[in-house]
């Protein structure tokens, strides 16, 4: 399995940023114009349209809630506290949602940050490691558990990103709020940061 | 024969400074802040658009510094009540930028959607003296900047303004929070 797009999208679902990884068998789609769509120069518009699904799924009223096996804490002496939490985070999409949506032969898997940014990552299921084939729910839990780190290092980076006071130098508030100028990423230390965790992902094949 | 100076005995300019990590020296803010307000009053048309211009800059720091506290507090809450955002902001927060805890928090009787931060002497302005001819000018903007920026983010819109409690020699300033229409019927649904 390996993860082929990753986008962040802002509170008011537009996109902040939106890249591909791993060799991708489609051409670039020939329908993008480079003038009016910011992402004709990167990813191909099929991963586009496969995050905007997957972002009306996370706004149906059915996905309020994180789900439960994800909001548990690690240990069993740590069940007054997961109780707790539970309690509180009832009707919040909070961290790690976990799998969103299967659409053709992806898999989303999503994570909901403080702000109400959300990063949304594409998996591929077809197996192309050498590894042994469809795992059993045990292994599933454990793939869904270094996914979970993947995001949490990725959603750090992009605090990081935030940090930098010269990203805020032409309307901070945009950059916050995820509005891109111009349709130009000012951001190559996110991408290249992003980049490398990825493929440090994909390469140790799904479990880092 | 000369000996060389033990490895072990320093110079006392060599030592680290001791100081907590997050911290920063009250003289080393203020001069910044200084500098940011003369920067705002040379491009500034009026009083009000000072006023804004430098909400505007507390803002960003409003909205990162959410962001930042709420990561270091394990991400694992998110605040979506309107009580519960407004009491983060004042315990949490202001504990992160000015090391104490704001004086008081208050819900007006006035309006259902006003609340009010009490704070008896906000920090960036401690050293703040305003000249007579800008007596309507109130510096705390700075800081109803910092807490716009900080509910905005966290997906509560809001308007907030600062005003000085006239004590005569004292700062008090109270901070209105007015929250915007959606928010409100936001709140009442939760109900």
């Amino acid at each position: 399995m390996s993860l082929v797009a990753l986008a962040l999208v802002s509170p008011d679902n537009s996109p902040i940023f939106i890249s591909t990884y791993g060799q991708s068998s489609d051409p670039p789609a020939a329908s993008s114009d480079p003038i009016s769509d910011p992402f004709s120069s990167s990813p191909s518009t099929k991963f586009s349209f496969i995050i905007h699904s997957a972002l009306d799924h996370l706004s149906s009223p059915t996905r309020w809630q994180t789900p439960k096996h994800l909001l548990q804490t690690e240990g069993d002496q740590n069940q007054q506290t997961s109780k707790t939490e539970t309690a509180k985070n009832k009707n919040v999409q909070l961290g790690f949602l976990g799998h969103i949506v299967p659409i053709d032969q992806y898999r989303v898997y999503g994570y909901h940050g403080v702000n109400g940014v959300r990063l949304l990552c594409v998996i591929d299921e077809v197996f192309t490691s050498t590894l042994t084939p469809p795992s059993p729910i045990q292994t599933q839990q454990r793939f869904e558990r270094s996914l979970h780190s993947l995001f949490y290092r990725i959603y750090r980076m992009y605090l990081m990103a935030l940090c930098n006071p010269f990203h805020g130098i032409d309307g901070g508030e945009n950059f916050i709020k995820g509005r891109v100028k111009d349709g130009k990423y000012w951001y190559p230390k996110f991408e290249r940061g992003t980049r490398a965790i990825v493929e440090d992902f994909n390469e140790s094949g799904g479990y880092s | 024969m000369l000996q060389s100076s033990s490895p072990r005995t320093s110079h006392p300019l060599d030592l680290p400074l001791p100081r907590r990590p997050g911290e920063v020296s009250l003289s080393a803010f203020t001069l910044l802040f200084s500098e940011l307000v003369q920067l705002h009053q040379t491009s500034a048309s009026s009083v009000s658009d000072f006023e804004s211009l430098l909400s505007k800059s507390g803002w960003e720091v409003g909205s990162r510094t959410y962001l930042m506290s709420s990561q270091v507090q394990g991400g694992k809450n998110r605040e979506i009540r309107v009580l519960g955002v407004l009491q983060f902001l004042s315990s949490t927060i202001w504990t992160s930028l000015f090391n104490k805890k704001a004086d008081s928090l208050e819900k007006s009787l006035n309006s259902s959607s006003e609340y009010m931060i009490h704070d008896s002497n906000p920090l960036p302005t401690i050293f703040c003296e305003v000249p007579s001819s800008l007596s309507s000018f109130n510096p705390a903007s700075f800081v109803s900047g910092i807490v716009k920026g900080a509910l905005e983010t966290a997906g509560f819109g809001c308007e907030v303004t600062a005003h000085r409690v006239d004590e005569g020699e004292g700062n008090r300033t109270v901070f209105l929070v007015n929250f915007c229409r959606e928010v409100m019927e936001r709140e009442e649904a939760f109900v």
